[in-house]
């Protein structure tokens, strides 16, 4: 399996993909790395932060897999949201993202319920195709810095968050 | 006529004005008020929405009162308390935590990894919610800020 380094404030962390479930969504992942950007905290999707992938990085892809509306600790989820589905402007969001959503949602502790409101169907509209949300990665190595650096993010704001290939 | 609160940013240099709903939290409302000044660290929720917390002194727990809200609207303020072990998992699930709740948009609803949570509604902002809640939205993007919530006499 693929694996992926996610760096993130001197700290690192392995995921692999689940390239035997979702083929095609790793396929299209694995092209664009690296990403880089300045991760920012959920503030529906519980224990979650996310990498908005910007310019020729940004993904538009279709569902694949298991419609998914739970998520656990250490799952990292390909996120899309069609411009319609979106209210206002998101004030420190890129000009691109204050309509569309494109992005890597990573869920790194416990509880990650991840899906009370974000997958709430009426609000998000996932049931008429305005949003595809797909597992495709998990970390197999998280180390506990790793993960106290993304819950530092909720009270210190965005930082940095590098993901790239880890390949040999 | 309504008791008034001021919570600001000091900051920021944002404020707001709150009316006191003491027809409907009458106990809420008068504990709350007791405490005032409070000087807190408010930080932005990651399970409702558009809402900022700002945790009290755990001593301060009231009981459940004009708690039929759970989809509030923006500006309204709650109380919320939940005691130790209410939910499973750390760091937030094991610990006892009572909270001041201000939601500052729509589509918010407070609530943990169970769902929904119905909270002590004690106050709405009447007045300044627009700059507020660009201080609060933004909290999202640097992290806490010092909040100060004072009697307005």
């Amino acid at each position: 399996m693929r694996k992926m380094l996610f760096e993130l404030n001197g700290t690192k962390a392995v995921a692999e993909m689940l390239e035997d479930v979702v083929p095609k969504t790793c396929d299209a992942v694995w092209k664009i790395l690296p990403v880089e950007g300045m991760s920012i905290h959920a503030n529906w999707a519980s224990r979650e932060i996310m990498l908005h992938l910007a310019g020729d990085k940004i993904l538009r892809l279709p569902a694949e897999g298991q419609l998914r509306r739970t998520t656990a600790p250490g799952d990292i989820v390909y996120f899309w949201r069609s411009p319609q589905m979106s209210r206002g402007k998101q004030l420190a969001y890129g000009a691109q993202f204050q309509r569309e959503l494109s992005e890597f949602a990573i869920f790194y502790g416990e509880p990650a319920g991840g899906g009370l409101a974000a997958e709430d169907p009426p609000r998000t509209g996932r049931d008429s195709n305005l949003q595809v949300s797909t597992l495709f990665a998990r970390f197999i190595d998280a180390p506990a810095e790793f993960l106290r650096k993304c819950e530092e993010i909720r009270h210190r704001g965005l930082q940095k968050l590098v993901v790239t290939r880890l390949e040999g | 006529m309504a008791r008034k609160i001021r919570i600001s940013f000091p900051g920021d240099g944002a404020s707001v004005t709150a009316d006191l709903l003491e027809d409907d939290a009458p106990n809420t409302c008068e504990a709350l008020w007791g405490l005032l000044p409070l000087r807190l660290k408010a930080i932005h929720d990651i399970w409702s929405g558009h809402q900022v917390l700002a945790h009290l002194d755990n001593k301060v727990v009231l009981e459940p009162e004009n708690v039929l809200t759970y989809l509030p609207m923006p500006g309204d303020i709650f109380y919320y308390y939940r005691p130790a072990h209410y939910f499973r998992g750390a760091p937030y699930g094991r610990s006892e935590s009572a909270e001041v709740g201000i939601v500052y948009d729509r589509d918010t609803r407070p609530q943990g990894p169970r769902g929904p949570e119905a909270v002590n509604l004690f106050a709405n902002i009447s007045s300044g919610r627009d700059q507020f809640a660009k201080a609060c939205e933004d909290m999202i993007y640097r992290g806490q800020k010092e909040l100060l919530i004072e009697k307005v006499e």
